[in-house]
């Protein structure tokens, strides 16, 4: 698939900034003693920020923005319909509660609408999750990996931020070590996870081919010619031309940026115990390590997503790689015979 | 139920593009159009078809021969594109089973493209919205056109009569009974989008040649010395001769 922008800079922003509520929200109930109302009212104007800027970068992937409202026509059916609803829902309680806390309302006001964020939250990790996951043409995207993907490094940016939040904020050192451990075993696990999807991808059984699209019995079938169809829609949005060695440096740099550096930053902020201002460098650099990386990964999710259409117009990619990290085609052969 | 459907025979397919044109010509004036070109003449030309005819070449060489694959929209009964279209734009006509877009309530997510397996959506980047193949709904109902007439105009612009248009869901129609007779099958079954249109297989008539039986006849043919002398004036009486 062509890697949108747009849609990209949704997905990273609405995830993280949910993500970064979520955690800041759940350190203030169970340790009221360190996290101030301060520090959540700055968590939650980012956070609703990045929400904005995610919704006003979905207008942008619209053919006919104008007719945007129309998107919640169908929700009974369409995740698409529930993607847009949770999130303006999620958007929407998380401005109250900012409102209700610069107001000073009681603490029950406060944790009901931080609540029932939170159950928006959840609800639209799923649906912008199954918006993916409920394509079965793209055996890439239909797994349960999608949604652990998405969910978990949403956790991981929206984290590292906070981190660096609570990092920069003055007397707050065992807040931010508790979250640096808390952030430190997501990202653990999401290392898991990401390997997993690799693994998973990499073998993953294929069932169409040329055969079965175009009904033929004959074991050989080439495409001559798409017809009318040198570079159209149905060629472009669904095939973006990358080399092998270039899709495993960029899945490595990933693990680097997404996963290990962070991991090994939080770590040395964990054991070695710096002053505060490395402790804030740390998590500073964790957390731009961790952004430019999710920008490699979710572009790398649209580019390896190998849709059925593809086998039309000579697009289709059927070898069956072993090794996710594979950068030389003269392995194919031997790894698809295999 | 009915369920109108395109019927392809692939027998008779020659690969002229004469669908893909007239559909085209058609749809471009029609309710359902315009079908633009983006940089026609340029370097990537771009453009919208509701139809297109694919060539594949099929077999070893040099045993190889080539075959058409016309394809337009499935008009699929369990259209996975209508179930995700998240404003309903997207709808399956209920009195013939024609999955048409409304632009009106197109908002051009691509959404629907993403779920379409057969690659048959098209987004008109002009007017921002989806493009599909309609069946020529404007002609098709058309009460204005001579009842002959009534069919999808690239059924009607075939010059080999490859192509069929009816009711696939009523058994005595002429479709049902060419799917019946000729084992009409469905594109990618693996789908289960449930297809409408059906494709005739492609029959193919195989003739043994010895190769150096052939080769040495063309060499003779070609060389004048080698050639064999004509002998159907063995027995007549030659009037030609002085």
């Amino acid at each position: 698939m062509h890697p949108e922008m747009s849609l990209i800079n949704l997905l990273i922003l609405s995830t993280s900034g949910q993500g970064l509520f979520v955690l800041s929200f759940l350190f203030r109930v169970f340790f009221p003693e360190q996290v101030s109302d301060e520090l959540l009212l700055q968590s939650g104007i980012l956070a609703f920020i990045m929400q904005l800027f995610g919704i006003a970068a979905s207008f942008l992937h619209l053919g006919s923005p104008l007719k945007a409202t129309r998107v919640l026509n169908k929700l009974n059916h369409s995740w698409l319909s529930k993607e847009i609803l949770t999130i303006s829902v999620f958007t929407f309680l998380l401005a109250l509660h900012l409102i209700l806390i610069m107001m000073a309302y009681p603490k029950f006001w406060l944790e009901v609408t931080g609540s029932m964020a939170i159950v928006a939250s959840g609800t639209f990790f799923i649906s912008t999750s199954m918006v993916y996951a409920s394509i079965r043409f793209i055996k890439e995207w239909a797994n349960k990996y999608t949604l652990a993907n998405f969910t978990i490094t949403g956790f991981i940016v929206g984290g590292s931020l906070l981190i660096s939040i609570l990092s920069l904020s003055a007397n707050n050192r065992p807040a931010t070590d508790q979250a640096v451990f808390i952030v430190l075993l997501i990202t653990f696990f999401g290392l898991i996870t990401k390997l997993l999807t690799y693994r998973f991808n990499s073998r993953m059984y294929i069932s169409v081919n040329e055969q079965s699209a175009t009904g033929s019995s004959e074991p050989s079938i080439q495409l001559m010619d798409t017809g009318a169809a040198y570079q159209h829609f149905n060629t472009t949005e669904y095939h973006h031309p990358i080399s092998l060695k270039a899709k495993a440096v960029q899945k490595r740099g990933v693990l680097l940026l997404v996963y290990l550096t962070p991991i090994v930053l939080w770590s040395a902020s964990l054991l070695l115990k710096p002053k505060a201002p490395f402790v804030a460098g740390l998590s500073l650099l964790a957390f731009f390590s961790c952004f430019s990386g999710i920008y490699i990964e979710r572009r790398l999710f649209f580019i390896e997503a190998n849709h059925w259409q593809n086998l039309y117009y000579g697009n289709f990619n059927r070898f069956n790689l072993k090794n996710p990290f594979l950068t030389k085609t003269k392995n194919l052969s031997k790894d698809v015979s295999g | 139920m009915t369920q109108k459907a395109l019927v392809i025979d692939l027998n008779k397919c020659v690969g002229c593009h004469a669908c893909a044109v007239n559909c085209k010509a058609w749809n471009t004036g029609g309710e359902y159009g315009p079908l633009p070109d983006v940089n026609p003449y340029g370097k990537d030309p771009d453009g919208v078809w509701f139809n297109r005819v694919q060539t594949y070449e099929v077999g070893q060489y040099p045993d190889t021969e080539i075959r058409y694959l016309p394809k337009s929209c499935m008009h699929c009964k369990d259209a996975p594109c209508v179930e995700v279209c998240p404003t309903g734009a997207s709808f399956k006509r209920e009195e013939d089973g024609i999955v048409l877009v409304n632009y009106d309530a197109c908002i051009g997510c691509k959404y629907c493209s993403w779920a379409c397996p057969y690659g048959c959506r098209e987004y008109d980047p002009l007017a921002g919205v989806m493009k599909k193949c309609t069946l020529c709904a404007d002609r098709i109902n058309n009460e204005s056109l001579p009842v002959n007439e009534r069919q999808p105009a690239c059924v009607l612009a075939c010059p080999t009569g490859a192509r069929s248009f009816g009711d696939i869901d009523d058994p005595q129609s002429e479709v049902s009974n060419q799917i019946k007779d000729k084992h009409g099958y469905k594109l990618l079954p693996e789908s289960q989008a449930n297809p409408s249109n059906h494709y005739l297989p492609k029959r193919t008539n195989h003739i043994r040649v010895d190769l150096e039986d052939f080769k040495a006849k063309r060499k003779a043919k070609i060389d004048p010395d080698k050639r064999p002398k004509p002998t159907g004036l063995k027995n007549a009486e030659d009037f030609a001769s002085p």
